[in-house]
């Protein structure tokens, strides 16, 4: 049976075509004024997994950065006070020399050079107690404000921080610690660099002909010091390392998220003209085929 | 052999009959776009002369002209009644599609201000804290983010929660609307009823009464039978809602708030019987999935993100010690565990345990804490699991749900256009075929006109000019 075909048949057809047009143009209009492709979970419910996936990634990936760059900006202070140290002890050992070849038959120049490696070993202390915001960095993981104490009657420094590893998260289960042990860089305590300097201030005031021994004491000082900033320059690089490795990573992350989310503009804009194009045949059709009827050729 | 008056009656006849089904169509063109309008054609029967001979009265088989014997409503009834169900079909899709994309809508995934990117910037929140477990500043800022996500997902819960409460309401007051149009199509049963039994046509009470019936049917899913009285009955899951002139009356019960909807699920039922409606298609059929499976179940596993999040924080809370050196205490309320009710209730910034280390003590004795912040990096460990991995696996299969249900909307969109296509081929009226109509019966009741004047101008011979 062939099918009736009414005016309202026609009228309702073509409207649905024309909706359908409609609403393919304004989703395309949609998709390009916002540069979204994927604006709800429906919309691509396999990309919006990816989608959060990269996102959450990319949260860890920026917050690895900035541990890496607060590492950074620790191990720069630490590095700082060890060049300052082997300084003071190149100094020092120039002075114990000096103290050593002369010293003995000088008294006063022997008290000179006590002065001098007095106030050096202040300098050390000062050193030793570097703060990072307001954390001293050889103190472990102390809560204390400073990593040595000094007796103030004694004039004796002892050690009252911990061991604790200071670590800062760089990547995904990768953590770098960024302190040095106070015993790897000053030496264990009851026989450390403070310890070292007493013995070479008392051997000036008292036994003179024992400084040359002193010497091989501030060479131990000074390896243990260029190790420990060795150590430092290793977890130096390698944050920097994981920093770069971060940020490649949130990158690729970026591109990958930017890829699911937003919309292909050169795609979607010739899409839009092609759906202009055939919403303008719909319409065109439309109003030709609605003018006709019976009416026009009765008289 | 017919007398010659008797002939007057057959060109009347057929003059009647031209001008009734002149009428028709008239009816027809008038009511070309009226919704739901039936054409109507004029059925015309010829009057035989008696067939079975008696003494004096014979029939020379010629018959006394015509008779308008029926106005026909042209109506295929098998596609009315296939209209009503795929446009129930269609309402229940649609409505469950509309609560899909309405629960989508209020999580706003993915994007930057979802709960995602919440959980994202409370486990980051624990590095900045790792990184200075000395700095209240950073303490004091993870202590709002996790703020931040517990409102978050409070809110979460509550657009879940407001959105059931919207839907039990439409519902209600849909149900309100069919038991009103149950009462009217039960009112136009009886009309037409008695129109018919007194030999009347009332094709346009029954037109109206179709209308209501397909508004019924997307709205419940209502199924028809037709009487031979003429009124049609009208079924819900089985039962008859209408039953001639008479009509039931449905209500609701059950749960009035989403957390009920899994122990006492919203239900339908005859008010007279109290049996419950079993139906699964049309608007209610669709607000009752929404009702009572899929929004709990979005608010069920919304509460499972939630209650996750709850335990693994405060498990790992446990496990450090914070700038008092004390354990730490519990970072969100463990006697909350909904997404409703999640609260944070750690309050004091120094009671972030973000030390493993228990504290040691000085020289003196005295308790030094320790600034290790390793506890504090363990957390960074759950983002990615746990809650959020939870809370990513919901919006994914609320995407995948909702986007099958609109492509099934936009299938069975296809399947309601086709058929309403055919309806309006058999039903619908056609204005050419109309006017093509109008000039038969113009031209027939010219003819019968003619042919009285013809009938006239014999008798005036007859009369006048004979035998004078």
């Amino acid at each position: 049976m062939s099918m009736r075909v009414t005016q309202n048949a026609v009228t309702t057809a073509m409207l649905a075509g024309l909706q359908t047009n409609k609403q393919q143009l304004s989703q395309l209009q949609l998709q390009l004024s916002s540069g979204r492709q994927l604006s709800k979970p429906s919309d691509d419910p396999v990309g919006t997994d990816q989608a959060m996936r990269y996102r959450t990634e990319l949260a860890r990936a920026n917050q690895y950065q900035r541990n890496g760059n607060d590492g950074l900006a620790w191990l720069g202070t630490a590095d700082g006070a060890l060049q300052s140290g082997v300084a003071i002890l190149n100094r020092l050992r120039v002075l114990t020399t000096q103290a050593a070849n002369t010293g003995a038959s000088d008294a006063n120049a022997r008290t000179a050079i006590s002065a001098e490696i007095d106030s050096l070993k202040s300098d050390m202390l000062g050193l030793a107690n570097t703060t990072y915001l307001g954390r001293p960095i050889f103190g472990g993981t102390t809560s204390l404000n400073a990593a040595y104490v000094q007796d103030p009657s004694s004039g004796v420094v002892s050690y009252q921080g911990d061991t604790g590893a200071v670590t800062r998260t760089v990547g995904s289960n990768a953590t770098v610690q960024v302190n040095v042990n106070a015993k790897d860089a000053f030496g264990p305590p009851g026989n450390d660099i403070f310890t070292m300097f007493d013995q070479i201030l008392g051997d000036l005031k008292n036994n003179p002909s024992n400084l040359t021994n002193d010497l091989n004491g501030i060479q131990t000082s000074l390896d243990r010091m260029t190790s420990a900033q060795s150590i430092e320059g290793a977890a130096y690089n390698r944050i920097t390392n994981m920093i770069n490795l971060a940020g490649t990573h949130a990158d690729t992350l970026t591109g990958n998220l930017s890829d699911v989310e937003n919309v292909d503009t050169a795609k979607a804009a010739t899409e839009l003209t092609m759906q202009q194009v055939s919403y303008q045949a719909s319409l065109a059709a439309m109003s030709k085929v609605l003018q006709l009827s019976l009416t026009d050729f009765l008289r | 052999m017919g007398t010659e008056f008797g002939t007057i009656g057959s060109a009347l006849s057929a003059l009647q009959a031209e001008r009734k089904a002149l009428e028709i169509t008239g009816q027809n063109i008038a009511n070309s776009s009226t919704a739901g309008y039936t054409r109507q054609r004029a059925v015309f029967t010829a009057v035989g002369g008696s067939v079975i001979p008696a003494m004096y009265s014979k029939s020379d088989g010629i018959g006394a002209g015509v008779n308008l014997s029926d106005v026909q409503r042209l109506q295929d009834t098998f596609l009315e009644q296939r209209a009503n169900t795929e446009n129930g079909t269609l309402s229940n899709l649609n409505s469950m599609q509309g609560t899909l994309s309405d629960i989508e809508n209020s999580f706003g995934e993915p994007g930057d201000n979802g709960l995602q990117a919440l959980l994202s910037s409370y486990w980051n929140g624990w590095d900045d804290v790792a990184n200075n477990p000395g700095d209240s500043a950073a303490r004091t800022a993870l202590i709002g983010t996790a703020q931040s996500l517990a409102t978050g997902l409070n809110v979460a819960a509550g657009s879940l929660s407001s959105q059931w409460t919207s839907s039990n309401e439409s519902l209600q007051s849909i149900v309100n609307n069919v038991n009103g149009t149950a009462t009217n199509i039960a009112a136009l049963n009886k009309a037409i009823v008695a129109a018919t039994s007194a030999g009347n046509h009332p094709n346009d009470l029954m037109d109206q009464r179709d209308l209501l019936i397909r508004q019924l049917s997307s709205q419940i899913g209502a199924t028809t039978r037709v009487n031979n009285d003429g009124s049609t009955d009208v079924f819900v899951g089985g039962s008859a809602l209408v039953s001639g002139s008479l009509a039931r009356q449905l209500t609701l019960s059950g749960a009035t708030a989403v957390d009920q909807a899994t122990t006492n699920p919203v239900s339908l039922a005859w008010s007279d019987t109290g049996q419950v409606v079993n139906t699964a298609s049309g608007q209610v059929g669709g607000l009752l999935t929404a009702l009572n499976t899929t929004i709990p179940s979005y608010a069920s596993q919304l509460d499972t993100v939630a209650s996750q999040l709850v335990t693994s924080v405060n498990a790992q809370q446990g496990a450090g010690y914070d700038l008092t050196g004390a354990a730490g205490s519990p970072f969100f309320d463990p006697a909350k565990t909904k997404a409703s009710n999640i609260a944070v209730v750690l309050t004091d910034p120094n009671g972030v345990a973000a030390s493993s280390q228990p504290p040691t003590l000085d020289a003196n004795g005295n308790p030094v804490v320790s600034l290790d912040g390793s506890n504090a990096q363990k957390f960074a460990n759950f983002s990615g699991t746990g809650a959020d991995a939870a809370y990513r696996q919901m919006i994914v299969q609320l995407g995948s749900e909702s986007q099958s249900a609109q492509q099934k909307v936009t299938t069975q969109q296809s399947v309601v256009q086709q058929i309403q296509t055919s309806r309006d081929s058999a039903a619908g009226v056609d204005l050419d075929e109309e006017q093509t109509n109008l000039i038969t019966y113009q031209q027939a009741y010219n003819a019968s006109a003619k042919f009285l004047s013809v009938l006239d101008s014999v008798l005036d011979t007859l009369i006048n000019r004979t035998l004078v």
